[in-house]
């Protein structure tokens, strides 16, 4: 069973995903409302994905994911945000992610297409 | 038919009869000697007496010596012609009335020369004559029996003869003789007494006639007296006689005619122009030295004045005679004269008229005298100078011009040629040049020039006007002021045009200096913006002529105790020259330093605040003309405007940038709530929604009620929060139901108590409805987050055609509008509208907000 790390600054979409998450059989190991968080989460949680919101109160999610990519984190970075991933352009695969979620169209299916 | 030609007809056939009878009866008597010429004589005496009776009757119709005169000739005629008959008793009719002719010529002596008796005395001596003539041969020819001695001649006898006593006859011729003597010699004595107590002008009048007459009776009353002693002696006697009174009649017409004679004398005396006056040539051509003359006042009811100026009224005193002088029947002037002159009315006349002709010609001199006297102070008041040139350049004439000294460049003398005087040739040339033109096309040309020295150009202009065939008239005008206004104003337009046309500051600045220093004659100009501190002032713009100190653009340098420090403190302009007494010695010993012997400044301000200062200075020895502060104000005005402009475009500039940026960050704020807010709660709904359906297609659902409940509540906050954000991009309630109920909806969604007092109830222009919205929103909103306070009054009114709104809080206050965006959007937004947005918030008093925008 993968383990999640949930990373929005709105409470509302993290507890959707949550449930979203679990009712897939996943684990959320835990939840970050901004960049800094996510960095001493991902540190301390280890989790397998970091569900990781684009846009952040603090630093963007690029910048979290490029963090973590160059601390050595093991763990797989899906990015994900409400706004059209084409307004992006190239930052999505320069930074290190495993991949972009709309998050309209976050769902077990996309997860796992993306994980496996 | 006049009273002259019925005088003539009357007269002249009578007396050609008569005479004509009586020539032949002498020519045909057989008892004259040398009838022939005896007839001569009586035709020479009656003739002469008749003519000269005649031409007196003409001229003087209303004087009875003309009569007198015809009389003395008939009677004449009659007595000749009778006695030359051959009939006794003819003869001795005849001879009776020999002496009637003696009687006429005492009456006309004694009478004359006006033909009138003016005493009883006279009167008396008259009749006597008449009765004496009448009577003497009376009383002789009774007792005669040859009265004339002439019987042996062959004459007729006496028919009047009563007695041939010898005794009565002696007796009778004695007293006759003694009586006739006596008679005589009273007419003598009378007439020699009238003479001596005449005027002189009547005395001179009198004497030829009245010498002939007294001569002739003297002659006469001898012959009388020597007939006893000697008939010869006595017949001589009585020829001398008849030749003298042929003279007679001669010399009345003589005296009569003296009138017509003084012509000459009229027209010498005119000629001739003696001193003293009309007066004294009148006096003369009248012959009367006491012969006055008064001049008629303008206005008549002011009667006369004399030649001296008194004033003269009683016309005319007793034995004088008064005479009109008349132009063209209006009256000049009267002579006051001695009334004997009355008789010589064409002497009167022709005086009067060539006096009349005189005080015409004084009258037109004196008003020529006046008229040039007029056109010379004309002249001399004129501020030109006036020279007339010959077209060979000879100075015929010169006319200085008032006031001022002309600042013609040579000082022309007259009868020196303007080629050999200190103007340059240049300009003496163009002169002439001019002045030839103008003789050659017969008109006016003008000619510009300037002269002198630096500092002290004058500019002049010359009219040039032909004054006749070869010279002509310079007409010489200082133009200077002029010119200089000229230059002035072209100056003056340089900088507005680059005022108008937004040139950069610097160019301004630039320009000023350089056309202030041109129109001043400054050596150098600067201009320079004061220092916040109020301690120096940097220079911004200058000109300086080469060779003249100054300081590079950009300098900065101390103010204290320098003109513009003085200009800054008293907001008004500065004048300071070297040698002013009252100048500390400090800032004259600078300004010996710096070379400068006269500066002037003047502020430049902007919004009414002293901004900088245009400082003009000369080097020694110029000194700036009176008024020199003005001119140079007239540039900083244009200054000022361009600064204003500057600072306009500035605010301008800003305005949009807040605007744009205002924009921006609205935009940004609306995405941002975009985002964060309706969006993700609408993301959250639908992934909510998809795990609903997902968990329905499995048997196994946990609690799906649960989720479509929170998806429902999460879907309805996302309609709320789209609302609101609906509402902060315009909000419908303004929209739909105007400004009153808009604002309600402000107050009533406000975190304090908010009084909403009106506004009208009438719709506002909807971009005054907006404004005004926004400028209550914006401020209840820093109310809410600034004021700290517990109410807020709003008020919404219309003043004047304007839109009042005004925010009072009784907060903190200490609001900065400079530092809140908010408030300086809403000042933009105002000012858009043309209106005005104040903001006083004193701190701890709270914070009021007004703003005032036109109601179009």
């Amino acid at each position: 069973m993968k383990t999640f790390l949930v990373v929005d600054d709105h409470p509302t979409f993290r507890k959707t995903a949550r449930v979203l998450l679990e009712s897939e059989g996943f684990e959320v190991v835990g939840e970050a409302a901004d960049g800094a968080s996510a960095l001493e989460a991902a540190r301390s949680l280890q989790p397998d994905v970091v569900l990781l919101d684009v846009i952040l109160p603090d630093i963007d999610g690029f910048e979290v994911a490029a963090t973590l990519a160059s601390n050595g984190n093991p763990a797989a970075v899906v990015l994900t945000s409400s706004h059209d991933p084409r307004d992006f352009g190239s930052l999505i695969k320069e930074s290190g992610a495993r991949g972009f979620i709309s998050k309209a169209e976050l769902s077990s299916a996309t997860l796992r297409a993306l994980l496996e | 038919m006049t009273r002259t030609t019925r005088l003539w007809i009357l007269v002249v056939p009578p007396a050609l009869a008569v005479g004509t009878v009586a020539s032949a009866m002498i020519l045909l008597s057989d008892h004259l000697r040398m009838p022939g010429l005896q007839a001569l004589v009586a035709i020479l005496i009656g003739g002469s007496f008749i003519a000269a009776g005649l031409v007196a009757r003409t001229h003087r119709p209303a004087n009875r010596t003309g009569l007198l005169l015809i009389a003395v000739g008939f009677t004449w005629f009659a007595s000749a012609g009778l006695m030359a008959s051959d009939d006794s008793l003819a003869w001795t009719i005849g001879l009776a009335l020999s002496a009637i002719p003696a009687g006429f010529l005492i009456h006309l002596l004694i009478a004359y020369p006006n033909g009138r008796l003016e005493s009883f005395w006279e009167r008396f001596l008259v009749v006597a004559g008449y009765v004496l003539v009448a009577e003497a041969h009376f009383l002789l020819l009774p007792f005669d029996p040859d009265p004339l001695s002439c019987a042996d001649s062959g004459c007729p006898s006496n028919a009047f003869l009563v007695s041939d006593n010898e005794a009565w006859r002696d007796l009778g011729t004695w007293v006759v003789q003694v009586v006739a003597v006596v008679y005589l010699a009273a007419v003598v004595a009378t007439l020699v007494g009238r003479a001596k107590h005449s005027t002189p002008a009547a005395r001179r009048a009198m004497a030829p006639v009245l010498l002939a007459g007294a001569t002739t009776l003297f002659l006469f009353a001898l012959s009388v007296g020597l007939r006893s002693l000697s008939e010869t002696a006595s017949a001589a006697l009585d020829w001398m006689a008849s030749v003298v009174v042929i003279g007679v009649p001669f010399l009345f017409l003589t005296g009569l005619l003296k009138g017509r004679l003084a012509r000459a004398d009229i027209s010498r005396v005119l000629a001739e122009e003696p001193a003293g006056g009309v007066q004294e040539r009148m006096r003369e051509l009248l012959h009367d030295p006491s012969a006055e003359l008064l001049y008629r006042c303008p206005d008549p009811a002011d009667g006369y004045i004399d030649v001296h100026g008194r004033p003269r009224d009683g016309l005319p005193e007793p034995g004088r005679g008064v005479t009109t002088v008349e132009r063209e029947g209006r009256p000049l002037a009267a002579i006051v004269h001695d009334e004997a002159l009355l008789d010589q009315p064409e002497l009167l006349e022709q005086v009067a008229a060539a006096v009349g002709l005189e005080i015409e010609r004084e009258r037109n001199l004196s008003a020529l005298r006046a008229s040039e006297r007029r056109s010379r102070a004309l002249l001399e008041a004129l501020p030109d100078k006036i020279l007339r040139i010959s077209a060979e350049g000879l100075v015929l004439d010169v006319q200085e011009s008032a006031g001022k000294p002309a600042s013609v460049p040579a000082d022309p003398k007259v009868g020196k040629s303007v080629y050999g005087g200190p103007a340059p040739r240049r300009v003496v040339e163009g002169l002439m040049g001019a002045g030839r033109r103008a003789l050659s096309r017969g008109e006016l040309q003008t000619l510009e020039w300037e002269s002198g020295s630096e500092g002290d150009v004058r500019h002049l202009e010359g009219r040039f006007i032909p004054s006749g065939e070869d010279e002509f008239l310079v007409v010489i005008r200082d133009v200077t002021l002029r010119k200089q206004q000229e230059v002035e104003q072209a100056a003056l337009h340089r900088v507005a045009l680059a005022v108008a046309s937004e040139a950069r500051t610097e160019q301004v600045f630039d320009l000023v200096a350089r056309e202030t220093a041109h129109v001043l004659g400054a050596h150098t100009t600067n201009l320079i913006r004061y220092e916040p501190d109020g301690t120096g002032a940097v220079l911004v713009g200058g000109w300086r002529k080469p060779g003249a100190a100054g300081l590079p653009i950009g300098e900065r340098y101390p103010t204290k105790g320098t003109a513009s420090e003085a200009v800054a403190k008293t907001g008004g302009p500065v004048r300071r020259e070297v040698t002013d007494s009252d100048l500390p010695p400090e800032v004259s010993d600078q300004m010996r330093r710096l070379d400068i012997n006269s500066l002037v400044a003047v502020p430049i301000s902007l919004a009414g605040r002293p901004w900088g200062a245009v400082v003009a200075t000369l080097m020694p020895p110029h000194s700036f003309p009176p008024g020199a502060e003005e001119r140079l104000a007239a540039f900083t005005r244009l200054v000022s405007l361009a600064l204003a402009n500057e600072d306009a475009r500035g605010q301008l500039a800003a305005s949009r940038a807040r605007l744009v940026t205002a924009g921006d960050e609205e935009r940004r704020r609306l995405e941002r709530n975009l985002h964060d807010g309706a969006q993700q709660r609408l993301v959250s709904v639908s992934v909510s929604l998809r795990l609903a359906q997902a968990w329905l297609e499995k048997s196994d659902s946990p609690d799906v009620a649960e989720l479509l409940a929170e998806a429902n509540a999460e879907l309805g906050l996302a309609v709320e929060e789209l609302r609101e954000l609906a509402r902060g991009i315009h909000p419908a309630v303004l929209t739909e139901r105007g400004l009153g109920p808009a604002l309600t909806s402000l107050a009533d969604r406000a975190p304090v108590q908010v009084h909403v007092d009106g506004p009208p109830p009438e719709r506002l222009p909807i971009r005054v409805e907006a404004a005004a919205y926004y400028v209550v929103s914006e401020a209840l909103a820093n109310v809410a987050k600034y004021a700290d306070a517990s109410s807020v009054s709003v008020k919404v009114g219309r003043e004047n055609g304007y839109a009042v709104v005004e925010v009072v809080d009784d907060g903190v206050g200490g609001a900065d509008p400079e530092l809140g965006s908010g408030l300086h959007g809403l000042a933009d937004r105002v000012e858009a509208l043309d209106g005005d947005l104040w903001i006083e918030s004193p701190p701890g008093n709270g914070t009021r907000i007004r703003a005032e925008i036109p109601w179009r």
